[in-house]
């Protein structure tokens, strides 16, 4: 764990840290294994959110993911998880054996945003401010994959079609969820097949981990645990080819883990579907948000936290992430934004003095 | 659906016919037709704010390490600025500036019968010009009668 520092108040005991770029940041964990760096970075820099939740230090936006996945059946786990990525962003080599290193994700997380190097500077912070926030993000998911994987296996009956296989499977799951993970997983089962059992236990130890438990960062770059949505030319590339609402549903399934959690309980493909009927029913005049709740079993009130239509300085979350959507697919949006300076009016609203 | 939501038609459209030119007009558009105060208008201005949020954050400025104001990087000004330490922090949390700010900066003062017309009038110039991230951001100061101000400004001269 990274020591704690408090810097003290006025301009002679502050650090230098404090204003350097997060690129510059980074780039001196990456190269110098610089521990004031990672100091400032954990202790002072508010670059992440979670939902409405903004200017999050990393360690609370973990915090955050965690409480969000104790409500799982395998919620004890996320304890670990949580531990254990927080060691994948703050440990630097050291000489007790421990093979994490922070470094790794930090260089990650610099080639990610190298693509997109901005001006202005500013505007160049927030996507590598985004870039980092989705890689903690992955590396959170995967955590909590190491963590059901780590975890003791147990012997499980399939029944299907009349006859029954019995596998090992982690201890974490709950029944109905090995079930549905079998069920989701194993194409064609056969109780009756010779060699089925084997066929199966391959596929659970291939992607649920088997008693041969190696860490995921050991064997794969930490970039590879992104998806395709999480790289900082996607929204411009996507939009592109399938549009904006695709585009958004796309994105918003992928980042399922950072939804409210009466929009996770809907599953990616649902989740997927919901944003592309929105999107459809919005832009055709015909959406109608009672009937729309409850065709996916949303409660009226839910379905306005996630994309209300009566709304008026606050937008809901799928409003939101369009917006950051298009700033982020193109600066030329963003300039016309300032062009019409209708961003201006609001924002001088919001800015009134002690506004938080 | 009554007039909520009613910019997001037009945006989509654009930007799915993938013009950055349709896309201009459908704003100014949405400009010149949503009236002041009604719920359309209020959601766009919103809408674009958040554009503009999400691509430069907010600045938020600290007084003797208390909370002050939270502004947009485009452009603002701030009053009521009194003597104290001021820093400037982007919502990423990084110390873009910090400076004493004394009375001499910020009140007339004495000067105040010799500069009267001034003073009413804001035709001062700044007491303090402060220009960062080479440029991109300019800060001035600027006296008042009982309090100062200060104007921040994205890219040009301070």
């Amino acid at each position: 764990m990274i020591r704690l520092v408090q810097f003290e108040e006025g301009s002679q005991g502050r650090s230098p840290y404090r204003s350097l770029s997060l690129a510059g940041l980074l780039t001196r964990i990456v190269e110098d294994s610089d521990t004031e760096a990672l100091i400032e970075l954990h202790d002072q820099r508010t670059i992440f959110s979670f939902g409405a939740r903004r200017q999050l230090r990393l360690v609370e936006y973990l915090r955050l993911r965690r409480d969000c996945e104790a409500g799982q059946s395998w919620g004890h786990l996320a304890h670990q998880a949580y531990d254990r990525t927080l060691d994948k962003f703050s440990r630097l080599p050291q000489d007790n054996g421990c093979r994490i290193d922070c470094r790794n994700y930090y260089r990650a997380t610099l080639r990610l945003a190298a693509g997109r190097q901005l001006t202005p500077e500013l505007a160049s912070e927030h996507v590598l401010a985004d870039c980092l926030q989705r890689m903690v993000s992955r590396h959170f998911e995967l955590s909590c994959k190491e963590a059901r994987r780590a975890g003791e296996r147990t012997r499980y009956t399939w029944n299907i079609n009349g006859g029954s296989v019995t596998v090992l499977m982690p201890q974490s799951l709950a029944a109905t969820q090995r079930r549905q993970w079998l069920e989701d997983n194993i194409i064609d089962p056969d109780a009756t097949r010779i060699g089925e059992r084997e066929r199966i236990q391959t596929l659970v130890d291939e992607r649920l981990g088997s008693s041969m438990f190696v860490p995921l960062e050991d064997s794969q770059p930490p970039e590879a645990t992104l998806s395709a949505s999480d790289h900082p030319s996607f929204f411009a590339e996507s939009i592109a080819t399938e549009g904006l609402g695709a585009t958004i549903a796309r994105e918003k399934s992928d980042r399922l883990g950072e939804q409210r959690q009466t929009i996770r309980q809907l599953g990616a493909k649902r989740l997927r579907d919901l944003v592309i009927h929105i999107f459809d029913g919005v832009c055709t005049g015909s959406f109608n948000h009672r009937q729309t709740a409850s065709e996916f079993g949303l409660s009226p009130s839910a379905l306005s936290r996630f994309a209300g239509e009566n709304w008026n300085h606050t937008l809901p979350d799928l409003w939101r992430n369009t917006a950051q959507a298009l700033a982020r697919s193109s600066p030329t949006f963003v300039e016309i934004a300032r062009e019409c300076r209708a961003g201006k009016r609001v924002l001088d609203l919001i800015s009134a003095k002690g506004n938080p | 659906m009554n007039d909520s939501l009613k910019f997001l038609p037009p945006i989509v459209a654009s930007v799915d016919q993938g013009g950055l030119q349709l896309l201009r007009e459908a704003c100014a558009e949405l400009e010149r037709t949503l009236h002041e105060d009604t719920i359309a208008s209020r959601q766009y201005h919103a809408f674009m704010a958040e554009v503009e949020l999400a691509a430069l954050g907010r600045i938020e400025i600290l007084r003797d390490g208390q909370p002050f104001a939270t502004v947009s990087p485009i452009e603002a000004t701030v009053q009521d600025v009194t003597p104290g330490v001021y820093e400037f922090v982007t919502d990423t949390g990084r110390l873009l500036w910090h400076a004493e700010l004394s009375e001499d900066e910020l009140l007339f003062g004495q000067l105040r019968e010799e500069l009267p017309m001034a003073a009413d009038t804001g035709a001062e110039t700044s007491t303090r010009q402060v220009s960062l991230l080479g440029g991109e951001l300019n800060i001035s100061v600027l006296r008042g009668l009982e309090s100062g101000t200060i104007t921040l400004k994205r890219g040009g001269n301070p």
